[in-house]
């Protein structure tokens, strides 16, 4: 109860944060940490990750749990051998995969959850490229990033299990699987315009 | 006191400064810009509101079928719009969705849950691409279209809320009056008058 007063009256004196590629001030760690949260397409897939595997419940997403860390990191590693790329595209498929997903709630068989929590794992973490930092640098914010990574898909697994409790809550996480995979097919269709 | 304080801390983080995160992309104005543009437009609030009323009056599988139908076909129309298929009459397809809607809730009507999405569904169309079309122009394209993605949801929100009172006898009198009101809104969106 006061931990929620406190955040609220915190919440009214926020900094502006001026966010990209490092924050000056704080440590490669944090910067790693938070850098999920700078890219919205990162926060998207996450959320819609984390709110799939939330749905399909323990029992088929015990393999995800597993792969989905591992992805990060073999994607994150990828950033050491190959230059820097624009996968955006390949961002906002799988962000309309899980949403649809989100929405329809099929029971996935685990091997499916797998894939696609590796898939967008690999993803993301291909897709956090930190070419100004090397050696023990690079290292801290990777694992910074990897911890930020998995913490927001586990707030949003959270999320998700919580709200399997009452038809309301259910239906407020597909709302929000719908809204993932409007906001995503948008943004495809605006980038296919553009290049 | 505890339900005081969560309302507290939810409306403060609403509410929060604003974030002007990222060097090169202005999120929190794309975010805003997105999130206010329903907003701004009357027929497009009273035409969500109408779309949460009628599925909390059409009850359970509506509830959450026609909140999520809307927003999926709104995307379609709003890449119709973002890349420039022109789709006639888009204010005025608007404007009607707010006198249809207005009305299926106004007369109680209740048609088969598929009938019903594909009403909402044409209507997101419309919808969208009116929002689609300015996309390309705002600061950072996808907080845009979460933001207006996230504005809309909220408003059917705000209607499903309200369609709740059917359950009372004089709450479903104040549900069909609010769709009369909303179908009036459209009448007038569509003859100019408003």
């Amino acid at each position: 109860m006061a931990r929620v007063f406190l955040l609220s009256v915190l919440s009214l004196f926020p900094q502006a944060v001026l966010a990209h590629g490092q924050i000056e001030g704080l440590n490669d760690f944090y910067n790693g940490l938070l850098h999920p949260l700078w890219i919205p397409v990162h926060i998207l897939v996450l959320l819609a990750l984390g709110l799939f595997l939330g749905q399909q419940g323990p029992r088929r997403i015990q393999v995800a749990l597993i792969a989905t860390p591992t992805a990060i990191v073999a994607g994150l590693t990828g950033t050491l051998l190959i230059p820097a790329i624009n996968i955006d595209v390949y961002l906002l498929i799988i962000t309309i995969v899980l949403g649809l997903l989100i929405v329809i709630k099929p029971a996935t068989a685990r091997l499916w959850c797998t894939v696609l929590a590796a898939l967008a794992g690999l993803l993301v973490g291909l897709d956090s490229s930190q070419e100004s930092l090397t050696g023990l640098s690079w290292l801290v914010s990777a694992l910074g990033n990897l911890l930020g990574a998995c913490l927001l898909i586990l707030y949003s697994m959270g999320l998700a299990d919580y709200c399997q409790g009452s038809l309301w809550k259910k239906t407020g996480v597909r709302v929000i699987g719908s809204w993932v995979t409007a906001s995503a097919f948008l943004v495809l269709a605006l980038s296919r315009i553009s290049s | 006191m505890k339900r005081i304080v969560q309302c507290m801390a939810i409306a403060s983080i609403l509410f929060a400064a604003t974030a002007s995160a990222h060097e090169s992309s202005g999120i929190a104005s794309g975010f805003i810009s997105g999130f206010l543009h329903p907003i701004f437009g009357w027929d497009h609030v009273a035409a969500m509101v109408a779309v949460g009323l009628w599925g909390a009056f059409l009850g359970s599988p509506a509830l959450w079928i026609l909140p999520v139908v809307f927003p999926l076909v709104m995307a379609l129309g709003g890449a119709l719009g973002v890349v420039g298929v022109a789709i006639p009459a888009v204010e005025t397809g608007i404007a009607g969705s707010a006198l249809i809607l207005g009305a299926m809730v106004a007369f109680a009507v209740r048609p088969p849950i598929w009938v019903a999405a594909v009403i909402v569904g044409l209507f997101a169309i419309f919808h969208g691409h009116a929002h689609g079309t300015e996309l390309p122009n705002a600061a950072n394209a996808l907080t845009y279209s979460l933001g207006f993605v996230l504005s809309t949801g909220l408003l059917h929100l705000g209607g499903i809320a309200f369609g709740h009172l059917v359950k009372w006898p004089a709450g479903k009198i104040a549900v069909q009056t609010g769709g009369g009101l909303i179908a009036l809104a459209g009448a007038g969106f569509l003859s100019g008058v408003v």
